[in-house]
Order: structure tokens, then sequence, then C-alpha cells
């Protein structure tokens, strides 16, 4: 999964483009993205972002950068920078979560925080303190 | 471990950045940006952000590990176990996303040790991620402030009660954040065509913003606004902020609203004319629509009232948040000289006291600006004026105003912030209480006063007062300390006054006029009738009927029948958004085809004046503009500024230094020409003005199109460019007050404007709407001949009738001299000071005249508004020769040929009575040509052509000029407010009713009239020969011939023009009878004698 995909990313790209800014919206390409610990809400595209300056290696949840002016140089190819990715599903338990450092941790793939403080001991123990933390302080407030 | 030295990063530092961070096309490397006006691009900018933090990864690289890693950061080296979690070290495991290339060093980079590329290749990830969590954790914050927002935890609440209910009250105080949150409520819970109506329309924009802002839309238009100039609506909006007005307009057109689904009122508290009106009205149409919605949001103040309004709707009452506020009483001595003649002047020492002890309390290290509640624009400038000194030596507050006379520049600065260590003082009169928030105020200074506007009943005057403000409004003062923090509220008046005030301010219903609404009303076409109308607060009887009485006058409304109908006129007046008078301007410049000309008047009797009050009190300025003002007034003034003015815009390029050497506010003069083809495309749509053709658009040009394009497109552009840097916020310059803060503003313009590529927003509209040609109409239009400006003095006397006034016997015609006029029920108000008459033609109105009082100069000022401050003035003042009142009035009483008597009030009395006799003749004349002018624009008649009237107003100027008709003006000083007996009546006790519009509408309807094929062979010589007859003085029979002729004219339209005449100069040959088949004219009709 270190590979690279090989580069079709700009046709990738116009697939999970165009349903923003195209006048014809037949099908609603949003689907309602929650994560699952923190319970933030928000219409989003789902799928791989692959852009032409880098690339998410799995589907993620993502929106157009919501506060920046759309570019308006049509010929441009889009950048990661164009977007904003809320959140992904984690590559343990499959349920969305969303990329807060609370609720989720990417260390060659994405965790939940409930996942990660299952399976601590396979982690290194300083890259996991700051999660576990705020993980474990919001059970007990519960 | 690998390993880097510092110099061999350095080394390679360029080659690196230049790979991975170039810079954006189109920015030159020198530093030198060569955008407009020098901001950078928000790439560009991206990017050296970018860089930045790759550069500080790499210094804290090499400061705190000294350049050694285990990190080999390569990802292809990595081993994952079954969960996919990384056995090995490699710093890119961290990264959620990768590069296509990655760790593949290109080729013009193979002198660099793959290891620093990989590591570069890493920081350059970790900034790309970076830029992600910021953005992240921006939404977070959002959708976390949201969460907290009071109105919140009753959103699901909200969203059940309105499917069960068709209305809903949403009660809550400042900062529950109603008004934000409950339409997105709605979005979310799925419906469209949701309208939001706000009071102001400056919360319909800031609103719009914010919410599409938190919808995650602010550059799409779901969320948009409609304001009176400007919508960012299209067809994907679903939320859409309008005014109150706005909406109301819609009604007219769309008794039912059918795109709305939901309609959210909000703010109803504040109790506009407008708001109860629509509340009234949309309780209505809900029993009409079962699925339309209706939610009413307002403060939790008078709730009740609506409670019982709509009884029966569940109410969501939401507590407000505010931050703690301590109030402190700081009673201060009132009106020190009350008895003296001059106003209550205030007294501005309080304030600076307050501002010392603020000083003295409050460290310059903490934060926090003031904002100091006054009662008008003259108290503003005077304690602004007085903090100016205290802040120039201690150097710890910048002094700024807020108030509407401002302009939008001036105003807008308000919301800058100041420099560290200093605070801004913000001195406004109650705009600031609720339409205009300013975040960060800590310390409320409340004089406790304000200035209302009232209409007082019987005298048809506005008169502005000074009152102790409400309860209600007080809270509301103190409220905005404490939107940002806690804060403390300076009140200057006594708890005891405090108790003694007023629960709620006094609603509008109960404070102004009421004609404008009840025309809106009764416009609707719903049959509904204000004195019957359940009003949510019934207003008050009298006060209603005045403003009948009023329309009446106007002759918008019919006054012969019970029923309230508007005449023909008054039908189409409603159709203009504009106020009666304005509306009656604009359609006889249509009868007259002077369109251009009163279009411009009628948009400038519209917005505020261009002029800037400050410029009133610079010498120089007043001076220079001189030569722009017209002894005639007013109006022709504003004619002759914009008409320069566009010229400046159009060939000199240089209208931004003109308009600040004369002392004007640009913006007012854009505001005119948008508001011009506003009006012009109403009239467009109603049938008065033809649409230019493509031929004279260009339009049917293509390379004019496609030019066009490139300029919208332009256009577009810049706006949302200018949009978006609007966001910024600037810091104010700490030396810089008030008077001064425009400097640095005023000198960017003017270098700009030297440069046509960086021309701003609102030139490059005004370039794209006014074309070559339609500068030249304006040129040509604007430049008024004697002759036309008789023509457009008679038109505007026209439309601001019955608001004409009788000059005092006893005024002095100078400069600085108080000059009064008597109107019909205000007897001694001052002609306004700041009018072109009184400033610089005082001598204009004198009518020197003899001891008797004969002159051939006598005028009658029509005027605009009566405004009652320290003394009644009327406004917009246009002098006429006296005579002219006659062409306008509606009753006119001819005693014994000498003497007329004018709409019971003005008594004009001729030395001798031919005179008055080839006058009335010409005026009859004139009046009729008018009516049947205006009748056949109303139902769209071709026929009309008004060379007649033209040529007969002309004359009827030369005639007093040039026979030097001497006359003296005389007033009745008890006036019946009632006017009846509308006619001419003649000596012997006849009345001449004169053709009404309407019949003539009807007859026109029913096609009674027929073409007038023959009018083009009408000649100008004819026409000469006629009026060379009325110059001898013609005797009573004639008069009453050439009146019978008139009638019959109406009466058997298809004779032609020229039969007429032939017949009518027999009639003078035969001086007599000849009655055979004219119907006689002069019947005792049934009309009320008083």
């Amino acid at each position: 999964m270190s590979e690279q995909q090989p580069s079709t990313s700009s046709e990738k790209e116009k697939i999970s483009d165009e349903p923003i800014t195209n006048q014809e919206q037949l099908i609603d390409p949003f689907i309602d993205f929650e994560c699952h610990i923190c319970r933030m809400k928000e219409r989003s595209l789902f799928g791989e972002l692959k852009v032409v300056d880098g690339s998410y290696d799995s589907p993620v949840y993502f929106i157009r950068d919501p506060f920046k002016p759309p570019s308006k140089d049509r010929i441009k190819k889009p950048c990661l920078d164009d977007f904003l990715v809320l959140g992904a599903p984690c590559s343990a338990c499959n349920q969305p979560v969303c990329m807060s450092d609370a609720c989720s941790l990417f260390f060659g793939t994405n965790f939940c925080a409930p996942c990660v403080s299952r399976e601590r001991r396979r982690f290194p123990p300083q890259l996991i303190r700051g999660i576990i933390t705020k993980y474990e302080a919001k059970q007990s407030s519960k | 471990m690998y390993s880097v030295t510092q110099e061999e990063y350095e080394k390679h530092r360029g080659a690196l950045f230049r790979h991975f961070l170039p810079d954006e096309p189109g920015t030159s490397r020198d530093g030198y940006n060569g955008n407009r006006r020098g901001e950078k691009s928000a790439a560009q900018e991206l990017i050296e952000t970018k860089r930045k933090s790759v550069q500080s990864y790499f210094t804290r690289f090499f400061r705190e590990r000294k350049g050694e890693t285990n990190d080999h950061f390569d990802l292809k080296r990595v081993k994952y176990d079954d969960l996919g979690i990384p056995q090995d070290t490699g710093g890119l495991n961290r990264l959620r996303f990768k590069g296509e290339n990655l760790g593949i060093v290109p080729t013009q980079l193979n002198h660099i040790p793959p290891w620093l590329y990989r590591h570069f290749e890493y920081a350059h990830y970790v900034a790309l991620q970076f830029n992600q969590h910021q953005k992240f954790q921006k939404l977070q914050k959002l959708r976390k402030l949201q969460k907290e927002l009071p109105i919140a935890e009753r959103a699901t609440e909200i969203v059940e009660l309105l499917k069960t209910n068709q209305v809903l009250i949403v009660a809550g105080d400042t900062g529950c954040g109603k008004s934000t949150q409950v339409p997105q409520y709605l979005l979310k819970a799925g419906y469209t065509g949701v309208a939001c109506t706000q009071p102001r329309r400056i919360a319909c924009t800031a609103l719009a913003r914010r919410v599409a802002f938190e919808t995650l839309n602010q550059y799409g238009s779901e969320v948009a606004f409609q304001i009176r100039f400007e919508t960012t609506k299209s067809q994907r909006t679903k939320l859409l902020f309008l005014t109150e007005g706005l909406l109301l307009r819609q009604m007219e057109k769309d008794s039912l609203l059918e795109k709305y689904n939901v309609i959210i009122l909000d703010e109803v508290h504040e109790r506009h004319l407008t708001s109860d009106l629509l509340i009234g009205l949309l309780r209505d149409l809900c029993s009409k629509r079962e699925d339309l919605k209706l939610i009413l949001m307002s403060a939790t103040i008078n709730l009740d009232l609506f409670k019982g309004y709509f009884e029966g709707a569940p109410v969501v009452q939401v507590p407000g948040r505010l931050f703690p506020i301590d109030v402190r009483w700081h009673p201060i001595k009132q009106f020190i000289d009350q008895s003296e003649k001059k106003t209550h002047k205030i007294d501005p020492e309080p304030y600076l006291r307050i501002l010392e002890l603020i000083d003295k309390q409050f460290p310059s290290t903490q934060r926090g600006d003031a904002l100091i509640f006054l009662n008008g624009v003259a108290e503003i400038s005077m304690v602004a004026e007085h903090l100016k000194n205290y802040a120039e030596q201690t150097k710890g507050w910048i002094i700024l105003m807020l108030h509407s006379t401002l302009s939008v520049e001036e105003q807008d600065k308000v919301f800058d912030q100041s420099p560290t260590g200093v605070r801004k003082c913000i001195l406004s009169t109650n705009v600031a209480e609720t339409s205009v928030t300013i975040d960060g105020i800590r310390f409320v200074i409340d004089s406790g006063k304000v200035n209302l506007i009232k209409h007082e009943p019987g005298t048809g005057t506005q008169k502005l007062t000074e009152f102790w403000v409400s309860k209600a409004s007080a809270n509301q003062r103190k409220g905005r300390a404490g939107r940002t923090g806690p804060g403390i509220c300076y009140r200057l008046y006594s708890q005891e006054q405090f108790e003694k005030m007023e629960d709620f301010t006094q609603s509008e219903i109960n404070r102004v006029s009421l004609q404008e609404m009840s025309l809106k009303m009764i416009s609707l076409n719903l049959g509904l009738d204000p004195r019957t109308f359940p009003f949510i607060e019934k207003p008050s009887e009298d006060v209603l009927n005045e403003g009948l009485e009023i329309l009446k006058f106007q002759r918008v409304l019919r006054s012969d029948r019970d029923l309230l109908t508007l005449t023909a006129l008054g039908n189409m007046v409603s159709k203009l958004p504009v106020e009666v008078p304005i509306a009656k301007m604009l359609v006889y410049g249509c009868v007259v085809d002077e369109i251009e000309v009163m279009l411009t008047v009628a948009a400038g009797l519209s917005v505020q004046s261009p002029f800037t009050n400050r410029s009133y009190r610079e010498l120089e300025i007043v001076e220079r503009r001189a030569s722009l003002t017209s002894p005639m007034g007013d109006p022709f003034t504003l004619i002759a500024v914009f008409r320069e003015w566009v010229l400046q815009k159009a060939y000199e390029g240089s209208a931004r230094r003109w308009t600040m050497e004369n002392g004007i506010d640009e913006h007012r003069l854009y505001e005119i020409s948008k508001l011009r083809s506003q009006y012009r495309q109403i009239l467009e749509d109603a049938g008065l003005v033809e649409k230019a053709s493509a031929a004279e658009t260009g339009e049917d040009d293509s390379r004019q199109r496609r030019i066009d394009q490139g300029e919208k497109r332009k256009l577009y552009d810049l706006k949302r460019s200018q949009r978006n840097n609007d966001r910024r916020q600037k810091v104010l310059n700490a030396n810089k007050h008030f008077d001064k803060i425009l400097e640095d503003k005023e000198e960017e313009d003017l270098e700009a404007e030297k440069d046509p590529l960086k021309a701003d927003v609102k030139t490059v509209e005004f370039l794209l709407s006014h074309k070559q040609r339609d500068v030249e109409t304006i040129r040509k239009s604007h430049k008024i001949s004697r002759r036309t400006a008789e023509v457009v003095r008679v038109i505007i006397a026209a439309g601001l009738y019955p608001n004409f006034s009788i000059l005092d016997p006893v005024n002095k015609y100078g400069y600085g001299q108080e000059m009064f006029a008597h109107t019909r029920l205000k007897p001694f108000a001052q002609i306004h000071p700041n009018s072109s008459i009184a400033q610089y033609h005082p001598e204009s109105i004198d009518p020197r005249q003899s001891s008797e009082g004969f002159s051939q100069l006598h005028q009658v000022p029509f005027y605009g508004l009566l405004l009652e401050t320290t003394k009644p003035y009327i406004c917009n003042v246009m002098p006429v020769p006296a005579v002219y009142a006659l062409l306008v009035a509606q009753k006119i009483v001819i005693e014994d040929w000498t003497e007329l008597i004018v709409d019971d009030f003005l008594e004009l009395k001729f030395r001798k009575s031919e005179d008055c006799r080839s006058i009335i003749l010409d005026v009859k004349e004139i009046r009729y040509e008018l009516t049947k002018g205006l009748a056949s624009k109303l139902v769209g008649e071709e026929g009309f052509s008004s060379r007649r009237l033209t040529k007969y107003i002309d004359l009827l100027n030369q005639s007093i000029v040039d026979k030097g008709i001497e006359l003296s003006v005389k007033r009745n000083v008890h006036p019946p407010k009632v006017l009846t007996g509308i006619g001419i009546h003649s000596p012997d006790g006849g009345i001449d009713k004169e053709e009404d519009v309407d019949d003539l509408v009807q007859r026109f309807e029913k096609n009674d009239v027929t073409t007038h094929d023959d009018r083009d062979e009408e000649d100008q010589k004819v026409l000469d020969e006629l009026r060379s007859d009325v110059m001898c003085p013609p005797t009573r029979d004639m008069v009453e011939d050439a009146e019978k002729l008139e009638k019959k004219k109406k009466e058997v339209p298809k004779e032609s023009y020229y039969e007429k005449l032939l017949k009518r100069q027999k009639a003078k040959e035969d001086k007599g009878d000849d009655k055979d088949m004219k119907k006689p004219k002069l019947e005792p009709i049934d009309v009320k004698e008083e």
C-alpha cells in the first residue's frame, strides 16, 4: 500500500470536482459525513482525492475549501490546498472519523481514537500519548 | 543515522525551493507586486507561507537535533503489520498524503543527496498538512461557536414545531444567535425557498455573508441577499435575506408570495411601519396558503403583543448571551441654558471626564474601545471636537464618528482596528444601537438621548425632536458593551431618570405620517382599507385620515368615492418605488418628454444631498462650487452637478478629484446614476417610456457585444476580488481622527485615478452602464435651455404639489439672512440655509415689490420636505413664478377678474384685469394639455405630442416676462385643512370642474378617442398664429368660448386640430353665439361649496 498509484490523477479529479461546479446536479454527489466520535456533521464528498501535488491513498471525506474563493483560472489544475479533508474511515473499524487530533490519528494509515486505545501496545508510545489522554478524558466525562 | 550539515542544506536550498514551491505565475521576483492596489494574490501568499514553514522546519531541525535523525524518509523501506501500522521509522508514515513521484529525485536535482531531497519533500508535505490542519481547525472552531449559541439547544425543537404549526414565534435577546442560526436550521431540515426579512439593508448583506460562511457556501449563491440595487440571488438560491420593503413590493406583483415556502420576519419588535404591515398581511396570507410557514423573530421585550396577535402560535424563548456589564450612573445637569432662544448646547465636559476615568482605571495594555451614544449630528461634532483635543494630547484615543449622513467610506472606518495601546472612541447616533454592530466595544457612554422624527399631525411637518430614550433602548445600548467580553456602561443620567423612562420606544406607526403606507395598502389590490385593517397596533384614526386626505390632495386617491380607490395616476404612482411627489414628477416627465432630466431630479430627491455636510463649513469649497448652483433652486443645482460629474467621469477621468474639490460625496452620485437606470427600467416596464432599441444601445453590433462581455467579466472579477479584500480588517492610524481619516484613502484614490487600468469597481460599473451615447444624452439633455427649464419647473411643481409656500412680505433677501416662507399648514418655515437659494441666490427670489405689493417678480417656493429641527425648515426648495401655482393647484377662485384665490391659501391680485384673463386662459390651456397628456400616457395612447404643451408653457412664461404682468401676493392666514369645491370658479359662480384624468383614461380605454392622424401637420406657425390672437385682451365671452372649444376638443375628438382652429377663429370673428354644436360648458354642478 505504500506503492504509488500510476498517475491517472487528473481524470479522477475531474470526477470528484465536476459535480460541485456543474449546473445540472442530476444526482446529488454529496453525502452526510458524521464523525462517530465527536458527532461533527457535514455534507461532503467521499472518494479518492488525487490532484497534481499529492494524493490520499485511501478514500476520504472532503469538500472544496470553503474559505477560499474558487479559482478564477479554469485551466489551472486543482491542488491539495483547494480542498478541505474532513475525515476518513478508520482502517481498523471502518467507521467514519474526522481529522481532529482528539478523534483520529494517522500513522501509516488512519485510525480512530477507540481503535488506537484498544491497540495501544502496537503504536510507539510517545506518538499516541496525546490522543489517548484526550480520548480517555472524554470517556470518563461521559 | 542520517545527517546533513547546515552548509549542505544552504547550498541546495534554493534549487529545492524552486522545485517544490515555485512562484505563482505572474508574480515578479523583485518583490514588486503588479496587482491592482499592490496586493498579493492569495495563491502567492499561500506559497510564501509554506516556504516559511519549510524553512522553519529545517531551522528547528538544525537547532534541536543538530541535523541528525533516524528517519530515512523512504516509504519503500517501511514494513507494516496486519493493521497497517508501520514497524519502522520514517517520517513519511505520519503524512496522510503523498506525491506521485515520491522519493524519485528528478534529473535536474541529481546533484542533491537523495536523503536530503526526501527530507525536504517530507518538510514540504508537512507544510501542506499543516495548511489542511489549520483549515480543519477553523471549521471546527466555527462549529463549536455555533453549538455554543443559546439557540443551538432548541434547533430540533424549532424544526419539529414548524412541521406541525404554521406560525412560530422565536423570541431571543441580543447574542442568542437567532438571526444567523434559525435560517440555517431550516436549510438543514430541507426547506428551500426561505425568505428572511430585515429592517435594514446593511443587515441583509451582513447576514447573508455570515450565514453563507457558516454553511460553507461563502462563494456559492445558495444563501443570497437582495436589496434595492443589488442582489446575489441565482437559481440555486435557497435562502434569501431581503429588506421588508422589498418583500412588500414583491407582494404587489405576487400577492401569494408563491416563490417562498418559509418567510421569516426578523426584528419584528422594532415595530417598523413596514414590518407591522407585513405582520398583518402575512397573518392573512397564512389562511390563504396552508403550505406557507411563518416565523416571527423578536426580542423578548414586547413578546406578549405578538403572542396575542398570533393566537395559538408556539413560542420558543431563548435567553440572550451577554457578558456581565457594570452600570455606573454619572448624572449630569441637564440643559444648562434651556431658557435661551438658541438650542441647548451640549456640554462635552462630562464625556471627556469619562474618557479620563477610563484612562485612569484601565491600563492601555488592556484592549477595549468606547462607544458614545448621542442624539444628533450637531452634538456628535461638538463632543468630537472637544475629545479630539484630549486625544491629541494623550495619544491614547482615536476619535471617530458614526451617523447616517457620513459618507460610506467614513462610516466604514469605525470597523477598523485601533493600533495596540490606543483605543478608538466612536461617537454615534442610535444607528449603533441596533443597525451597526461594532466588535470590541468595552465601554458604552450613554447620553440617554435620542432624536426622533415625529410626524406632527395637522401641519404636515416632520419634527425632529430630542427625547429621552426608552428603557428598552437604554438596555440595548448597554448591551453593546458586553458582546465580546465584560464591559462597563456609563449612564449620564440618574437611576431615577431611568425609572421614569418609557418601557419601549414608540412604534413607528404611532409616530410617522401614514400616507405612504396607506397608498401601499390600497395598491396591493387586496381590497384593504387601512382604516379597518387589523393592525397589530391600531394607528390613530386622525393621522390615518390625514394621510388619506393628503393622498387625495395629491390626486392619487379618488376624492369622489367613499371606497378608497386609486386614480389612474395613483395606480401608476404606486408602481414606482418612490415617494408620491417623486413618482408624480417621473410620470409627468414622461408626458412632456423630459425624462432624462426628470430621472436625475427624481433620483436626486430620493437620496441624500450630494454635498457633504462638512463642505458647507469650508469657505473655499462653498465658493468654488457656486457656479454649479442654480437660482432656480435645488433641483436645478442637482441637474448641473450630475451633468458635470458624468462628463468628468466619462471624458476627464478626474471625477474623484473634482468631487473632492467641490465637497461632493461621490457615492451619492453613483446612487443617483443607479437609481436613474432603475427608474427608467420601471417606467419602461410600465409602458411610459419606450425601451431603447437594440440599434440604439449597440446590442446589434457583435463587436460591441463582445467588448461589453469582456468588460462585464472584468467587472465581475473586480467585484469579487473587492468583496474578498473587504474581509480584511484594517488598522487605524493613531494620529488620524474623524476629520482626517479619509486623507490616505483620498490620496490613494487620486493616485489610482491617474491610471485607467486601476479603475475601481464603481467606475467600471459606471462606464459600463454609461456608453458614449448615454453620456452624450446626459450632456445634451442636462444643459437646460430657458425653454426646457420652464417646462421642467412646471413638472417638478406638479410633483411637489401641494408643497408650496408663500414668502413672508418682510423678508430681507441677502446672504446670511433668514428667509421665511409660509406653507399651507405651517406658517413661518425657514428656507433651509444650505439650499441653493438661501446660500447662493437669495436675491433671485426678491420680488422687489412696490408699496402696494405689486411686482412682476413674485415667486412661490415649492419644496420637497418640511422638517422641523430647531426651527421648521423647508428643504429642496424650488421657487417658481407665482402664476405657476395656477397650473398645478386644485381649486382656483376667480374674483372679478383681478383676484385669484388658489387652494383657499394663495391670493394673487393682478393690477390689470386683462392680464388676469389672459393668464387664466393660458393656464386653462396648459392644464388641459397636461391632463390630456397624462391620460394618454397612462393608457399608453400614442397620439399625444408634448410640443403644444411645451409651447404653451413657453408662451405663458414669455407673457409673464415680456408683458411684465404685475401682481401682488397675499396669503390666507387660516386656510381650511380640507379643500372642498375643487375646480376653477368663475366670478359668476360657475365652476369649471375640468376634465378628470380618470374619465379621460376611461374614455381612452373605451376607444372613444380615435387616432390623431393629422397631428404631424401641426405647425409651429399655426400655433403662433393661434397664440397671437390671444394676446389681444380677451373678453369674458371669448374666454368662455375658448373653454367651450376646449370642452369640445375633448368631446368631439375626431375633429382635427386644424378644423378646431378654424372654428375657433371663426368664433372669435363672430364674437358670439355659435353655440350650436357645443354643449354648454358651465353647467351648474353639484359641487359642495364651502
